[in-house]
């Protein structure tokens, strides 16, 4: 093969490069054997995945020394894709990071963004090397060209190298205050990469703050991409903490968003509590628009929110509001039929992987609200070119649209299906018409004439499966309604005697134990069986066989007597079952013990068997169902069991809606939340494109929040900050706080105290403009002494000071401790703080009052540095 | 791979396989239990998540419990922008392409998260240009020889190399051109005794757009068309459709009134919108 390669390298030479043949034309590789495309030129049209020898990689080498005096960029860019479809081909071409890295200047950004790609795939492989052109990633960082900026950036990010942390945090914090959309986009997702590499460097960084702050950022891919680390970064509280305004400030600018960035903030609706009903139902108001889009991952996001909304706003029982408020029940029924259209509309237009999603999504929602889906029925019919799984979902989901009107046309389309060549869907046919019968829900004469469809099917010799699962099928509806014995009677000794398969045999012998009393020839036909019980295999057989034989012994003990000796001594004898040996003998001592046949008659043939509610026990999974309604719209809905069963423990992400004390109280007035009209023309990834951010404002913000928001504190907290307070202010003329002169904490109760509380419940005061700052963390320390809030630990970065602080109330005011994260960034000046109350008052006004004081002490206590 | 990907192994995990190259034991496996399902978990606690365009399998893993809907819709989308930029969706135009679509994917899901996914927003970031490969088959001759199906042009909306290595300019011979296909999906369903059991209709308007310039454009539909069944209780006084969705793109404001629809076409192919009756 190899001298084959080397003449055809002779006909082609390297510079020929039109009319070569293509290799592995349509719909493969080429045939063994064949020559191949690729010489080792780099010549541009053959196929870059042909099979490879040793040696190639050598060859590659040679190539990538004459890279840097090649002058052809399109040759250039020839060679590097030959080094990346090796790697693409799993073919180990880490030999050439030396001379890759070689290539790494250069103003063709097609060539940089091939060479960053094979830094990313081999960086962890080759820690050392990649260490080495850290410095041109972090120069590129601080390119001009913002496309260029972002890719150093993700490059940088990517590279999985623990040691590298020290390069990457200082260009990543540059990058969040970029001038370029792109590059804070990309600088949001770094941090997220940071954090999964190396937690403690990542908590010393103190993000998260940042990324709060961030939620303000004009363009609304940085406000995804902020939702979307924080939640992941906070998995464990839940995902990022939340509040009125946080949630009304992106609800407002939902329309904003791109189509997947959309799904950030719809995904932060459930977990969100609204303050007072009308808020739930602006809110609602506010999403149905999405509903009209194509996007079925924002259109079934809007549904779980609105099926939230409802749970959290509806009136239930025992609550003491008006006659006239709708109950949860009620506004569940309401969003089901609202979103029923859309829906269907997806499932009909969608490709057939989205059906098969989708279907699984009704299927949860009939089950939360029976009957909705009932008139559309027929969009449920199977269609000819639908994939198995898809018809299988379709004729299970048909089983519960049944309702008197349609229960006819839905019983003759199953009974179309049974004889279908899918084995499987002929079974689940069956079943389906089955439980329209089991559930009563076809109406009057269904029940009867679904059982003759069954007793027909028992008929059906040619297909095996179908009879035995129609025998399933009647046995069970022999004890749900035992007045269609009549019916099934006649062909069960004949359907025994082609019956195979050990359910369908299992269920025929119950139930000719079950109308013993009207088949004559019951008995003899049962005897047969009995004669060749040693080669019956299966164990429900012979348990069935047992069963029946005491059974019908009663009815008719004269023809019984001698099979039923039989029987007892073979299932008392046979051991491969414990169950039916301890029948067996259960039977036997009954009859033996009992001093009047009536007794062990009636326990025999009582009709305890037979059931009054519509479900077995074991089919009643209301709870489960219930547990998969919190989880709607996960993974959970398509394999209907909860997640805990698939998902790995450190995966899971614990839904937790935002505490039950709500900023607001219930009678507060509802600040609207207001419409901007999604849907309207939204030029929706305008931010991203290549202009800098533009400087829209936001004017929708809630008009209780002032126009400076700030996230995460409340909004009256800053209203009340910026109020110009006297000077330095005493503790003595605090009213309500007053801090204890000694403490006693440890550093292991402040860590306890400190992450008791939820990030959620921590008022966070950013970036408080300060004249001059200290020069060391002294000069924070000292004064704060001063008024009783001590300091835990202490530190100086390069950028900033932070400190822990913390204080207690006097008992006579509560005893509460107050931690305090202080962050004094040196570059401009400025104070943030991030405060929680731990104990205490548990009013929230009250504690707000607290804390709003305390702001005002630290800030006096530090007046030197403040203008 | 890393695990704590949000849509499992994202990018790198995105393969592509031929469908048709199933031997005897898979046939044989298929006719048992029928064909994978889109979504599906295996023991090693990853789930799968597929879709088919064009006889290529995209598909990703992950370990978090994701929303479905949103992984197939982004699967399906990735699928269609390599289509855009590819002129047509092929295994040859992927091995032939397959920088442009690292560089595409890069830009389409950053750690495992949807980024940029618009066909015409991610013009921005894409340097590659895309070797054009003849369409597979001919899309056959058309019924009416003045109009051409979308379906019947495979150009990629950037500026493409030809197999010879020419540079197709984009500006100079692109026709301004717009397709607008109108597809209906007739669903009917006789009995043996030639009674309809059941009869719909699925439709879209789709078009692909070749415009210089991302032009307003308007859509006029007709006047008396009726969205939803109650609505049209005056029956044959106009059309009624049970239901339509629109893209995101469509501005809805004359919409109530006047039936129109405006909007800035996106490159590439679009549905503008979905009905169904």
């Amino acid at each position: 093969l190899h001298s084959y390669r080397r003449r055809t390298m002779a006909t082609f030479p390297p510079n020929r490069t039109s009319n070569m043949p293509v290799p592995g034309g349509p719909g493969g590789a080429p045939p063994p054997g064949a020559p191949p495309g690729a010489s080792s030129s780099a010549g541009r049209d053959e196929s870059y995945f042909t099979e490879s020898r040793k040696g190639e990689v050598n060859e590659l080498r040679m190539l990538l020394r004459t890279f840097a005096t090649e002058r052809d960029k399109q040759r250039k860019r020839d060679i590097m894709k030959k080094v990346i479809a090796y790697m693409t081909l799993g073919i180990d071409v880490s030999r050439l990071f030396t001379e890759m890295m070689l290539a790494i200047e250069t103003r063709d950004l097609v060539i940089k963004k091939m060479v960053y790609l094979f830094l990313c795939n081999y960086a962890e492989t080759h820690p050392d090397l990649a260490q080495m052109c850290t410095n041109t990633l972090v120069k590129d960082c601080g390119n001009e060209d913002p496309m260029v900026r972002g890719l150093a950036l993700r490059s940088l990010c990517s590279l999985r190298l623990p040691q590298m942390i020290e390069y990457t945090s200082e260009p990543l914090r540059r990058s969040l205050q970029d001038g370029h959309a792109y590059v804070r986009k990309t600088g949001v997702m770094g941090i997220l990469k940071m954090y999964h590499l190396n937690k403690e460097e990542f908590d010393k960084a103190s993000f998260n703050d940042i990324l709060y702050d961030m939620l303000r950022d004009p363009d609304s891919s940085v406000v995804t991409n902020c939702i979307l680390v924080l939640n992941e970064i906070m998995a464990d509280s839940g995902g990022m903490a939340l509040n009125r305004a946080v949630m009304l400030h992106l609800l407002n600018r939902i329309h904003e968003f791109s189509e997947f960035g959309i799904l950030s903030v719809l995904d932060l609706v459930p977990r969100y509590i609204p303050a007072n009903d009308d808020e739930g139902f602006q809110i609602m108001n506010l999403l149905d628009p999405v509903l009209r889009t194509a996007n079925a991952g924002a259109v079934v996001a809007t549904i779980r929110a609105f099926l939230s909304i409802a749970d959290a706003v509806g009136k239930r029982a025992g609550d003491d509001r008006d006659e006239d408020s709708p109950t949860v029940d009620d506004l569940k029924h309401q969003v089901v039929v609202r979103i029923k259209a859309p829906l269907v509309t997806l499932l009909a237009s969608g490709s057939s992987e989205l059906t098969y999603v989708l279907l699984k999504y009704v299927d949860q929602l009939i089950d939360l609200c029976p009957g909705i889906f009932d008139d559309e029925y027929r969009v449920f019919y199977v269609r000819y070119h639908d994939q198995s799984h898809i018809k299988h979902s379709k004729v299970r989901i048909l089983a519960k649209l049944a309702n008197p009107d349609n229960a006819p046309d839905i019983v003759a389309e199953l009974g179309e299906l049974v004889a279908n060549v899918d084995e499987m869907m002929g079974r689940i046919a069956v079943q389906s018409m089955a439980s329209i019968a089991m559930h009563d829900s076809g109406g009057q004469g269904a029940v009867e004439s679904i059982a003759r469809r069954l007793v027909e099917m028992l008929d059906l010799h040619g297909i095996p499966h179908i009879s035995s699962e129609a025998a399933t099928a009647l046995a069970s509806l022999v004890r749900r309604h035992p007045s269609i014995v009549s019916v099934v009677s006649a062909p069960l000794p004949r359907a025994l005697k082609y019956i195979s398969e050990p359910a369908g045999k299992a269920s025929v012998i119950f139930l000719l134990g079950e109308c013993g009393e009207s088949i004559v020839e019951a008995p003899y036909v049962l005897e047969k069986v009995i004669d060749s019980y040693d080669s019956i295999a299966d164990a429900a057989v012979k348990t069935a066989l047992l069963g029946a034989t005491v059974k019908l012994f009663f009815y008719r003990p004269p023809e019984v007597k001698n099979m039923l000796g039989k029987v007892l001594k073979k299932a008392t004898e046979d051991v491969s079952s414990q169950d039916l040996h301890d029948r067996a003998l259960f039977y036997y001592r009954l009859l033996r013990s009992s001093p009047d046949t009536n007794i062990a008659k009636s326990i025999v043939t009582s009709k305890s068997m037979t059931m009054s509610t519509k479900h077995f026990a074991e089919e009643d999974d209301s709870e489960l169902r219930a547990a998969l309604m919190h989880e709607f719209n996960t993974l959970c809905t398509i394999y209907r069991c909860k997640a805990e069963n698939f998902i790995d423990e450190e995966n899971i992400v614990k839904f937790v809606k935002v505490p039950k004390e709500h900023p607001l109280p219930r009678e507060a007035p509802v600040t609207p939340v207001t419409d901007p009209g999604v849907n309207t023309n939204t030029n929706h990834m305008g931010g991203v494109a290549m202009a800098d951010a533009p400087q829209q404002s936001v004017t929708t913000v809630p008009s209780t929040v002032s126009a400076e928001v700030d996230l995460l504190g409340f909004g009256d907290d800053l209203s009340a900050m910026s109020v110009p307070t006297p000077a330095p202010v005493g503790p003595a003329s605090l009213q309500s706080l007053s801090l204890k002169s000694e403490v006693i904490l440890n550093g292991e109760d402040y860590q306890n105290k400190w992450s008791s509380v939820p990030d959620a419940e921590a008022v966070i005061i950013p970036a408080l403009a300060m004249s001059t700052g200290p020069t060391s963390t002294d000069g924070v320390e000292e004064p704060l002494k001063a008024f009783n809030v001590f300091t835990m630990a202490s530190g100086e970065l390069s950028t900033e000071f932070k400190f822990f602080l913390y204080g207690q109330e006097e008992d006579a005011y509560g005893g509460g401790f107050f931690l305090i994260q202080a962050v004094v960034s040196k570059a401009p000046f400025n104070l943030s703080l991030t405060i929680k109350p731990n104990g205490g008052d548990t009013n929230p006004t009250k504690r707000k009052e607290k804390i709003d004081q305390l702001v005002e002490l630290i800030k006096s206590a530090l007046g030197e540095y403040f203008p | 791979m890393d695990s704590t990907l949000g849509l499992g192994t994202g990018s790198k995990g995105l393969s592509s396989s031929q469908s048709g190259a199933s031997d005897g034991d898979s046939k044989e496996g298929s006719k048992r239990f029928g064909d994978a399902p889109p979504v599906f978990v295996m023991p090693d606690g990853y789930s799968y998540m597929h879709v088919k365009r064009n006889g290529l399998i995209f598909g990703c893993a992950t370990e978090k419990n994701v929303s479905p809907v949103v992984v197939i819709e982004l699967l399906s989308k990735i699928a269609k922008v390599f289509k855009d930029y590819c002129g047509t969706l092929s295994e040859e135009s992927i091995r032939k392409n397959f920088i442009l679509l690292y560089e595409l994917l890069d830009e389409m899901l950053d750690y495992g998260y949807p980024q940029v996914t618009q066909t015409e927003n991610l013009k921005a970031f894409v340097y590659n240009e895309p070797i054009v490969v003849a369409p597979v088959a001919d899309t056959g001759k058309m019924i009416n020889p003045k109009t051409a199906s979308a379906s019947a042009v495979h150009k990629p909306v950037i500026s493409s190399v030809d197999s010879d290595g020419r540079k197709t300019s984009l500006s100079a011979n692109q026709k301004n051109e717009i397709f607008v296909d109108i597809l209906e999906r007739l669903n009917v369903l006789f009995s043996n005794n030639g009674y309809v059991l059941n009869s719909t209709i699925d439709g879209c308007i789709q078009m692909k757009s070749y415009l210089a310039g991302n032009p307003q454009l308007r859509l006029a539909l007709n006047e008396d068309l009726i969205v939803g069944k109650n609505g049209g209780s005056s029956y044959g006084s106009g059309v009624t459709v049970d239901d339509i969705n629109f893209n995101d793109c469509v501005n809805l404001s004359e919409w109530e009134h006047g039936r129109t629809l405006s909007f800035f076409p996106p490159d590439g192919e679009f549905i503008v919108l979905n009905y169904r009756m």
